[in-house]
């Protein structure tokens, strides 16, 4: 499904922390990486997409105000992996997976819920730990099985918010390949808010860099990831390089003076 | 996708199944076995006491209330039985209680007890024993429960606006709480100072908590409170279990978490007050119950809830026999025993909160 925002304001109490953000149509079976500094907004652009946020603007999916759809609909077309999932409870990986599944229905786990959880869970590597309390794995782990839950019911839309940020190196380029993969298999489309600006250039078609609220970049990879979009955003001097297929690679040489 | 097993129909199982459903069955059987114990202990608690019967005895007068004398089957009908199940039916209330408030306040520490709840209900309780005041006109006999559950409402209410603040972490909350069971106190002391001799008698009995006062009609109306609030936690079991993942991703799911939260606490303070008001302050249960389930099918409400409830009266009902035993011919008011045994467990909890299945 595309997805189109036009004029996105937020605000955080006084503090204004989306300022006219536009994202220009997002098309199906693309990833998009959402960059920026800490504190740019890409949290609260996720969140105002799902809802969580209050926010005012347009936003639509496949030109349908997406503001209009009701909470279930909206949390059944777009998965959603917050920053922080480090919530230590009692349930097993399974358990977990099965929540996102079974809201609004019965009380009945059938053969076909077992089947599609386990599915996920297969496809992220972690089918093994389908039975192990969440308190008993890494924090890597647990992430893994948190995007297993917005997963698992197969959105059109996939919001991940720093879905690397506990994952080991193989982990990372794992995770992000299957988001590739199934952005081109199911027509998924992925936005990634990320701090790797290297991992954005490997696996992302399109990379929006938001700073103090306002879209500073957006194009593709090469387009975006230049010496002088990354000295204004981060102010961090860097060269950058072609990988044998032209994906540029960024390599930093200092913090600039403020 | 490799394994993509989503094509393999039912009711062939799917690889990996076996294991859930394995976990399933263990989960069930816990709540079997809990069945089973309540029952024994029901039976125990109603044959032990100053006239003891066995426990072959009991279900002779159960089934078969011909066969006994008049003078038995009045003792166990209306006096053991009424005294009995109310321990049980309490147990479950404050129970379920004390885990939905875990669950939506996000806070190992929280029961009816904890969080002043138990206090507040006692103390309009004791405004409608002292003063007949009710915060109902014409409330009839339902005039102390009503009160009592109003002031737990209040209560919850407070509470969970401060847990919502900036800063209203697990330790605020229980030290709120703790403040409130201070404040409800004192204000209930106020109380029996100025109250007949007569209503001094029933306050303070009832702060003791006792369970010697029950009657049929007690446990009726405590049952079916437990009985009115079940569909609520029975048609939200997965978005409760879901709102332990924390807030946002349980919204992520779809669910309106601020209406949930606050069914759910109207719902558990009902719970919690109720019984309050027939039985008075029984510390500690609604806290132990639940962290019994948790540890033994875990948070998964399908079995969670039940086997808390099961857990919480399992616990009264055991303790209802204690506070008969220790003094031959005495009945030691049953709070006071919970709390000699809930306030080591409190301080087990609050010295491990760092560890485990709490952030």
């Amino acid at each position: 499904m595309k997805l189109e925002i036009k004029g996105l304001n937020s605000q955080y109490g006084r503090r204004t922390v989306l300022d006219g953000v536009d994202v220009p149509g997002i098309s199906p079976g693309s990833v998009t990486a959402l960059l920026g500094p800490n504190a740019a907004g890409k949290s609260t652009l996720l969140r105002s997409i799902l809802g969580l946020q209050a926010s005012k603007g347009s936003m639509t999916l496949d030109g349908a105000d997406l503001r209009k759809l009701s909470r279930r609909d909206r949390s059944a077309k777009i998965g959603y992996l917050p920053q922080d999932v480090g919530a230590r409870c009692a349930l097993t990986a399974i358990e977990v997976v099965l929540l996102a599944l079974k809201q609004g229905s019965g009380w009945a786990v059938d053969e076909q819920d077992l089947a599609a959880a386990h599915s996920v869970m297969d496809d992220l590597g972690i089918k093994a730990l389908s039975e192990r309390p969440l308190h008993e794995l890494s924090g890597g782990q647990r992430q893994l099985v948190a995007v297993a839950q917005s997963l698992v019911r197969r959105p059109n839309i996939l919001l991940l918010d720093e879905p690397t940020s506990a994952l080991d190196l193989h982990h990372q380029l794992d995770l992000l390949g299957l988001v590739q993969r199934l952005a081109r298999r199911d027509g998924l489309t992925a936005i990634i808010a990320l701090h790797d600006l290297n991992l954005a250039a490997r696996f992302a078609d399109r990379i929006i860099v938001l700073h103090g609220g306002r879209i500073a970049a957006d194009g593709t990879p090469a387009e975006v990831l230049t010496p002088q979009v990354i000295a204004d955003v981060w102010r961090v001097q860097a060269r950058i390089e072609r990988d044998h297929d032209g994906t540029p690679m960024v390599i930093p040489e200092g913090a600039l003076a403020a | 996708m490799t394994v993509g097993s989503l094509d393999v129909v039912a009711p062939v199982a799917a690889p990996g199944s076996t294991a859930y459903r394995q976990a399933t069955r263990k989960k069930l059987a816990m709540v079997a076995g809990f069945t089973l114990l309540l029952l024994l202990s029901l039976a125990i608690d109603v044959a032990s006491g100053p006239a003891g019967y066995s426990v072959f005895e009991v279900l002779k007068t159960l089934f078969a209330p011909d066969s006994v004398s008049a003078g038995q089957r009045i003792i166990i009908w209306n006096l053991r039985f009424p005294v009995a199940l109310m321990a049980v039916i309490t147990g479950m209330a404050l129970a379920i209680a004390g885990a939905q408030m875990q669950t939506i306040l996000n806070n190992p520490l929280a029961s009816p007890f904890t969080l002043g709840l138990s206090a507040a209900a006692g103390f309009g309780a004791a405004l409608a024993i002292v003063f007949g005041i009710s915060i109902i006109p014409f409330a009839g006999i339902l005039m102390v429960p009503i009160n009592a559950f109003f002031f737990s409402m209040l209560t919850s209410l407070l509470i969970f606006g401060v847990s919502r603040m900036r800063g209203g972490g697990v330790e605020t909350v229980v030290l709120l709480g703790i403040a409130l069971v201070f404040t409800f106190n004192a204000a209930l002391g106020l109380l029996q100072y100025l109250a007949s001799e007569q209503a001094l008698q029933e306050v303070v009995f009832w702060t003791l908590g006792s369970l010697t006062k029950a009657t049929w009609d007690k446990v009726g109306i405590t049952a079916a409170t437990i009985v009115l609030v079940l569909p609520l936690f029975i048609k939200n079991a997965w978005a409760l279990t879901a709102l332990r993942l924390g807030e946002d991703r349980a919204a992520a799911m779809g669910i309106d978490v601020t209406r949930l939260r606050l069914m759910v606490l109207m719902a558990a303070s009902l719970l919690a007050a109720v019984p309050v008001a027939f039985v008075g302050t029984i510390g500690f249960v609604g806290l132990v119950g639940p962290h019994v389930a948790r540890l033994l099918v875990g948070e998964d409400q399908r079995y969670f809830l039940p086997l808390s409830a099961l857990a919480g009266a399992l616990l009264l009902s055991i303790t209802s026999i204690i506070s008969k035993s220790i003094v031959p011919g005495v009945i030691i008011p049953i709070g006071i025993i919970t709390a000699l045994v809930g306030v080591p467990f409190f301080l087990a909890l609050i010295l491990t909160n760092r560890s485990g299945n709490w952030k």
